[in-house]
């Protein structure tokens, strides 16, 4: 067995060649559990990842706008360039040894029933149906440390909506998250500095170095190398530090050659990954769904203080049929600020009321209007249609989080409307959010990008089958957020680890059959 | 392209800094008077603070995120004023001039282009300690360590 270990791409000599079993491009929710089962089983695993490694008591030394910078890919302003009545989309997403799970919120959600009901009757893809995937989601719920938010961590700002939701007869469930003795620090989204919330790093990567595993960060894939019909390894350059200039530059290169590549890079560096190989897929890159969010900030009369309790700790999956999906969160102020409406006195007796302020959130299930165009650069050209349909549900979905706001009595609504005022009633609301509202005028965010390298029952359908293997090398393997096969309504991190898990059991058994005799 | 600005020394940085080129620094300045001054201006350390850190974080964005930054306060500093019927630089118009003008974007399809310096002078100014105890955050310090010492 091979020692495991952590390497640090900008300190190893100018030109690397590796020899392995497998090597898994990607470090996060996809990359990580390949990279434990594969590990475990006796295999020879090398991962490579292109941001830097970071242990998690240095998270703590980071001003959330420090994180972002660190460990955000292009510090978390990636933009989505909106085509036809489409709005401005932000996709956040993560660049760092445990990828974007790094950076998530820890909410954690299965695939919904409906979903699955989808892949297998419209789709055909029986191999994914809720009963085959159950074992997976098991596994990866156990090691990713899951566990429903108490009620007494609900925060007051989040038990202000509810309120108000209750009210209006929507009934509101308490959800779960991937941490175990969080103690409330109120900056999930920017690493967790005492190492309570689960993320890869933390509940798969450690694993997989004990087991043998090598996992080196500042290694930038750029090719995956073929011979005859056959993946035959990857190759790419060592990457600096940042310097003070914030650029990163070349310091050396590598080549890995293993028996089994494994593509998990994420559903935007995926492709681009692919199609700068010379992938043909005519459905690479395409049908990017994106589950385009948006939030809504209300003013109430008494003290909140949301940054006290769980960031995050409910949801509501009752208007899952219409197409939107809602879930409670809260920001750090200087979050919160970046996203108030005015400038000039109003601007400033908005944030001067942060205490009072409380957010709810939503996401709409959408139907696969994005794709990733190769460009000249590190970064690909990201572009989005929003449907008719995705536009009435984000309305739809708006609405409701400000109508229960004001029947939990908020004074004030602040619309994720460019240039609407504060909302008083729901007649000033109907007024902005209506048909005729340009979705360019409505600001969005997105932090689950998926299904650029979907999964389909044969070449005609699809970039992989249903245990993510490709179509085109028979000894490559995509295991991330690229291979879903439609959006999934929910946030995506325990989707992908468990999908992620269920591909690593099945190439387990390929390649190692006799580990788990 | 632009004239370099002052360098100024950021020991919290432990770098050199270079702050925003010539007139984009002039208009986030006056940007930042339009957000962040509540009548009796803003202290002299944190619109430094601001600056330098906007620029360190516009540069760690990449090319594309710092070009459109920089670009919407020049647009600001020189094409809005005129398009929307004020004349003069915006960073020499008055405070309530500005403060018009920016109403004015806001309401149109425009609006994603103050937004992005905007959101991102927000994003550090309220991460300086002052700046969040003055509105109220008595939540622990963004930066444990700072909570250590
Ligand atoms: C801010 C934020 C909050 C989120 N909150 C939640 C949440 O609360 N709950 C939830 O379920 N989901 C959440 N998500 C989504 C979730 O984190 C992602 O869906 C999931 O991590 C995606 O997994 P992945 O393996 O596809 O990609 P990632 O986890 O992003 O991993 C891909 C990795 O590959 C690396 N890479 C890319 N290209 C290359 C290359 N060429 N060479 C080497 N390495 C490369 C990247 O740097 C990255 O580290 C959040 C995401 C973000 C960004």
């Amino acid at each position: 067995m091979t020692k495991g270990a952590y390497l640090e791409g900008r300190n190893l000599g100018p030109k690397q060649q590796i020899d392995c079993d497998v090597v898994i491009v990607g470090s996060g929710a996809g990359g990580g559990p390949m990279a434990r089962i594969l590990a475990e089983a006796g295999l020879d695993v090398v991962v490579l990842e292109e941001g830097p490694w970071i242990p998690s008591e240095v998270y703590g030394k980071f001003r959330p706008s420090e994180t972002l910078r660190h460990i955000g890919r292009e510090a978390g302003t990636t933009a989505v360039l909106g085509l036809g009545d489409t709005p401005l989309i932000t996709v956040m997403q993560g660049r760092a040894v445990g990828g974007s799970t790094v950076l998530t919120g820890g909410v954690c959600f299965r695939v919904p029933e409906m979903i699955h009901d989808r892949w297998v009757k419209e789709r055909g893809l029986d191999m994914l149906s809720i009963k085959d995937l159950e074992p997976a989601f098991e596994a990866a719920e156990r090691e990713s440390s899951v566990a429903v938010v108490p009620e007494d961590m609900r925060s007051r700002a989040t038990n202000k909506w509810v309120e108000g939701a209750t009210k209006l007869g929507i009934p509101v469930k308490s959800m779960s998250r991937n941490t175990e003795g969080c103690v409330g620090y109120g900056r999930c989204n920017f690493g967790c500095p005492v190492g309570a919330k689960k993320s890869v790093d933390l509940a798969y990567l450690p694993a997989a170095v004990a087991a043998g595993a090598r996992v080196y960060s500042d290694c930038l894939v750029e090719k995956v190398l073929t011979k005859e019909g056959r993946a035959r390894g990857v190759r790419g350059r060592l990457l600096s530090a940042r310097d003070a200039r914030g650029s990163v530059r070349r310091v050396g290169q590598f080549e890995v050659l293993a028996k089994h590549v494994v593509l998990a890079a994420g559903t935007v560096h995926t492709p681009l990954l692919m199609m700068r190989s010379g992938f043909r897929s005519p459905h690479l890159g395409r049908h990017m769904t994106l589950h385009p969010g948006f939030r809504v900030v209300a003013r109430f009369a008494d003290r909140l203080e949301g940054w006290k309790g769980a960031l995050q700790s409910v949801y509501v999956d009752h208007f899952e049929d219409q197409g939107v999906t809602l879930t409670g969160l809260f920001v750090p102020p200087s979050v919160l600020a970046a996203g108030l409406p005015g400038t000039g006195p109003a601007f400033a007796e908005r944030i001067q009321n942060l205490d009072r302020l409380a957010i709810f959130g939503g996401i709409v299930h959408d139907e696969g209007g994005g794709r990733v165009h190769d460009v000249p650069g590190r970064e690909p050209l990201l572009t989005y249609r929003l449907g008719a349909k995705e536009k009435a549900e984000m309305i739809h979905g708006t609405k409701i989080i400000a109508e229960a706001f004001l029947a939990g009595g908020a004074e004030e609504v602040y619309l994720p409307v460019f240039g609407a005022p504060a909302m008083r009633s729901m007649e000033d609301v109907g007024g902005v959010l209506h048909d005729q509202l340009s979705a360019r005028r409505m600001e969005c965010v997105t932090f689950h990008p998926l299904g650029t390298c979907r999964i389909g029952r044969r070449r005609e359908e699809g970039v992989v089958d249903a245990w993510g293997r490709s179509f085109e090398l028979p000894n490559l393997t995509v295991a991330c957020g690229s291979v879903f096969p439609t959006s999934i309504g929910v946030n995506s991190q325990l989707p992908i680890l468990a999908m992620s898990t269920r591909m690593a059991w099945r190439l387990r058994d390929e390649l190692a059959p006799r580990a788990h005799v | 392209m632009f004239r370099r600005g002052p360098i100024e020394r950021t020991a919290r940085l432990g770098y050199d800094a270079t702050v925003l080129p010539g007139p984009t620094e002039a208009a986030a300045r006056a940007l930042c008077q339009c957000i962040f001054d509540r009548g009796h201006g803003i202290p002299p350390d944190r619109m430094s603070f601001a600056l330098v850190d906007v620029d360190d974080f516009t540069r760690r964005a990449g090319p594309k995120t710092r070009f459109a930054f920089l670009a919407s306060l020049l647009l600001l500093q020189w094409i809005w004023p005129l398009a929307f019927g004020f004349f003069g630089r915006f960073s020499a118009l008055p405070i309530s001039r500005r403060l018009d003008l920016l109403e004015k974007i806001e309401a149109t399809a425009l609006a994603p282009m103050l937004v992005l310096p905007k959101a991102m002078l927000c994003l550090v100014f309220f991460e300086h300690p002052d700046a969040l105890k003055e509105i109220g955050y008595d939540g622990r310090p963004l930066r444990l360590i700072e909570a250590e010492k």
